[in-house]
Order: C-alpha cells, then structure tokens, then sequence
C-alpha cells in the first residue's frame, strides 16, 4: 500500500506548476483583498471594519467561484460567423 | 495580538476562502470520493481512482495552503506578530505566575519534529507561538461568533459523565480554550492544565486572571508524563491531543490517565473518529494537508480494547455536535469528524 504522503500528498493538482501558478492567483488575490480594504478606508465607502471584512470574504468567494462552475471550461473559443480553419 | 488594517483584511479574504471550501467546494468534492470509495474499495485505490478529479484536487489544494498562507503570507499571522513582538512578549513576560509553574523540559520528538497545524516552528519554538495559535484556532471555523463555543459544548456534554468533579486535569491545554470553560463551569473544582507549549502557557494564564478563576492553574510537561500522584483527579479531559500523538505517546498518555485518575474518576476526551469510508478518506487527507501525521493511525487505534486492556469500563465512543445540526446526515458542509471517547476508572 502507498504510503499516506503519496495518496493525498502533493502536487495537489497533478503538476507541480499547476500547483505554482494556483499559489500566484492566491497571492494576489490576497493582495487585490488588502488593497480594496486601503481604498475602502481612504474613501470611507465602507461603514465599518466588519463592513470591510464581509466585502473581502465575498471577495475571495468571487475568486474562487470558477472551481465550481460547470460551465466555466466550456466558454467557446470560437467566435460565431468565423469559419473554422480560416485565420 | 491585535491586526494590522491589512493583517485584518487579510484574514477576512481567508475566512472567505476557507467558507468556500466548506460550502460551495466540499459537496462535489465529496460526491467524487464517495464514487471513489464505493464498493469498498481501499484507500490506495480510491485514490488512485479520484487522479485527475478537478474538483478534489482543487479541494485539496485549497485545505492546504488556505492554512499555509495563513500563518505565511505578507499579512499572515506570524508576520502580524512579529510586527509586535517587543509589545508581546512583554506581555506574555508579565503573565500571573501564581498558577503557572513553567519547567521547560525536554521536548518529545512526537512534538518536536512536526510543524503542527502547518504553524511554522510548531508551538514551543518561540514564545509568539501562544498568541498565533489562538489568533489561528479562532478563525478555523468561519462563522463562528463565539471561538470557545465549541469547547463551552464539549463542557456541557461532561456533565452527562461527572456530577461536580473537585480534582480536573485538561491534557494538553494549550492556550487553555478547554480548561476555561470548564474552570468556568465548575467554581468549587481546582483545574489544573498541563501543556508543553510555554507561550500557550502563558498566554492562558493571563486569560485566566482576566476571567478571575483562581480554581485554574496550568503547569507546563509532557502529557505522557504527568508529574502528578496516583489517584489525584476526578476527571481528566483532552481536547484535539490525541491525534497530535504518535501511537506510543499516545499509549502513555491513556496509561498516565488511567495512573492519576482516583476510582470511579472518568476519562472523556473530544477528538476525531471517522464513522464511514468518504470521512475516513478526507480526514486522513486532511491530517497529511494540514501538517498532522499521526491522524490516520490515531482514527484506526482501536481505543476500545487498549482502554478495555488497561482497566477501564464504561467504554464510550460517540459523535459531538460543534454546531447544531452538525452529525445529522443533511448536513453539507464540510467538517471534522468530531468524537467524545470517555471511559471510567472502576471505583
């Protein structure tokens, strides 16, 4: 049998790379999340800290809806009217 | 410790993350492990089954670095406290020595080898680690308004084992989120809470003052080795400490218990017990993402016949509600198997 490490261990999303580019889009979304907070504050568009705090939790929730949306991977690519092959 | 605007922040942006991952993420997660597993398949295979399943890997992916990010990230908690460490360490410093007795001892390698928790340096390397961890534990369960309801539900469920118990021992205490409550509760009983992790120490002692319970004293040691005479407590508990435990410390520790307990004293203890192969599956899952090796070893113990082998009766394995509603079947989000395991010392 494998050792526990192996069944559950990393990379989590098969590629190490994948792993890595899914960290960059954690990052910053971690920082756009700060930085909405400081133009929060500095216009005061938000009533409270607790305020600012619901935005930032809907925030990431907006960011990470794509993980579940079915038909995410299915946009077309293929503009309508453009004939395949052509271009 | 206190937040930096951004630190606050910060952490909101997580607690969302770690609330997605419970409710939107969790339910198809699941649904692919439960096609995984069925049909009784093993582990090994089930997760050979589940390769290339977006929606668990990005589960996966999710569980582990919403926690490392946590404690890592420009605006994690280890730098927020260390943007205070002068402020706090004075504090921990000047924390109420009169029920505190520190004897930094030799620090088992179960403990010592293990960033728990993902908690860079784990808990007993630098003194910061009493105020991360709580600022950590706190904000675990999104949502939650109160961060010791869980325990103060943990200490209403003791009284269905103890009538007014006069001697308790909490193992592995912590910052004393457990021994509070139970302190609280019963005035007239002297809690003593025994923990390895000075800063913790510290830091509940301070806690302690501040809620006046003079009946809460907390010692620092090994849990596999109390320190304490045979036959002292009425009760002793643990919260989240055994699946921290490799298996011979974990052996030690239900030996120490059932040394120190006096007849008739029980033993009851909150922690994880998978009740079927999906919950088994994420919970192993989530001890190897969430920096706690013995998980898996800890759910297959089989406490009943080593409690049963030691001398203890009244063996009791059951599931514990941290929330209303959280052991029904309906229930969709994402949560740790939580499990009472008490047993009494024969009178």
């Amino acid at each position: 049998m494998k050792d526990d490490v192996e069944l559950f261990g990393r990379p989590y999303l098969g590629d190490p790379r994948l792993d890595r580019m899914m960290g960059m889009l954690f990052s910053l979304a971690g920082e756009v999340a700060v930085l909405n907070a400081k133009v929060a504050r500095l216009t005061n568009a938000a009533a409270d800290e607790s305020a600012i705090e619901g935005e930032m939790q809907a925030f990431a929730r907006e960011v990470f809806k794509p993980l579940v949306d079915p038909d995410f991977d299915g946009t077309p690519l293929r503009v309508d009217g453009f004939p395949e092959g052509e271009g | 410790m206190e937040y930096s605007p951004e630190g606050r922040a910060y952490q909101a942006f997580l607690v969302g993350a770690k609330a997605f991952l419970m409710d939107s993420l969790y339910p198809e997660a699941r649904d692919a492990v439960a096609d995984a597993c069925r049909g009784g398949k093993a582990k090994d295979e089930a997760a050979e089954a589940l390769r290339g399943n977006a929606q668990y890997a990005y589960f996966c992916w999710l569980e582990h670095y919403v926690q490392h990010f946590k404690y890592t990230a420009r605006f994690g908690l280890v730098a927020e406290a260390e943007q205070q460490r002068d402020r706090l360490v004075a504090v921990l410093q000047n924390s109420p020595t009169e029920k505190l007795a520190l004897s930094p001892a030799d620090v088992p390698e179960y403990y010592s080898v293990v960033d728990t928790h993902q908690h860079p340096g784990n808990l007993h390397r630098d003194i910061l680690a009493g105020p991360i961890y709580k600022a950590s534990a706190t904000t675990t369960q999104p949502g939650s308004t109160n961060a010791y309801g869980l325990h103060y539900r943990f200490t209403d469920v003791l009284e269905r084992y103890v009538d007014k118990p006069l001697r308790i021992l909490d193992l592995g205490c912590g910052f004393g989120k457990s021994a509070l409550p139970i302190a609280q509760k019963w005035r007239e009983a002297e809690v003593e809470g025994v923990d390895l992790s000075e800063g913790c120490l510290r830091l509940a002692a301070i806690e302690a003052s501040v809620e006046h319970l003079d009946n809460l004293a907390y010692r620092q040691g090994d849990v596999t080795d109390i320190g304490a005479p045979d036959q002292c407590y009425d009760l002793v508990t643990s919260t989240m400490l055994l699946h921290e435990l490799d298996s011979g410390a974990l052996e030690d520790v239900m030996k120490e218990a059932y040394r120190v307990l006096a007849p008739g004293g029980r033993l009851v203890q909150l922690d994880f017990r998978a009740r079927d192969p999906v919950e088994q599956f994420f919970l192993h899952g989530h001890g190897q993402r969430n920096n706690e090796p013995y998980m898996a070893a800890f759910d297959t113990f089989d406490f009943e016949h080593y409690l049963q082998s030691l001398g203890f009766s009244d063996i009791s394995i059951e599931p514990f509600e941290e929330q209303p509603g959280a052991t029904a079947p309906e229930f969709a989000k994402w949560r740790l198997p939580w499990t009472v395991i008490a047993a009494r010392k024969p009178a």
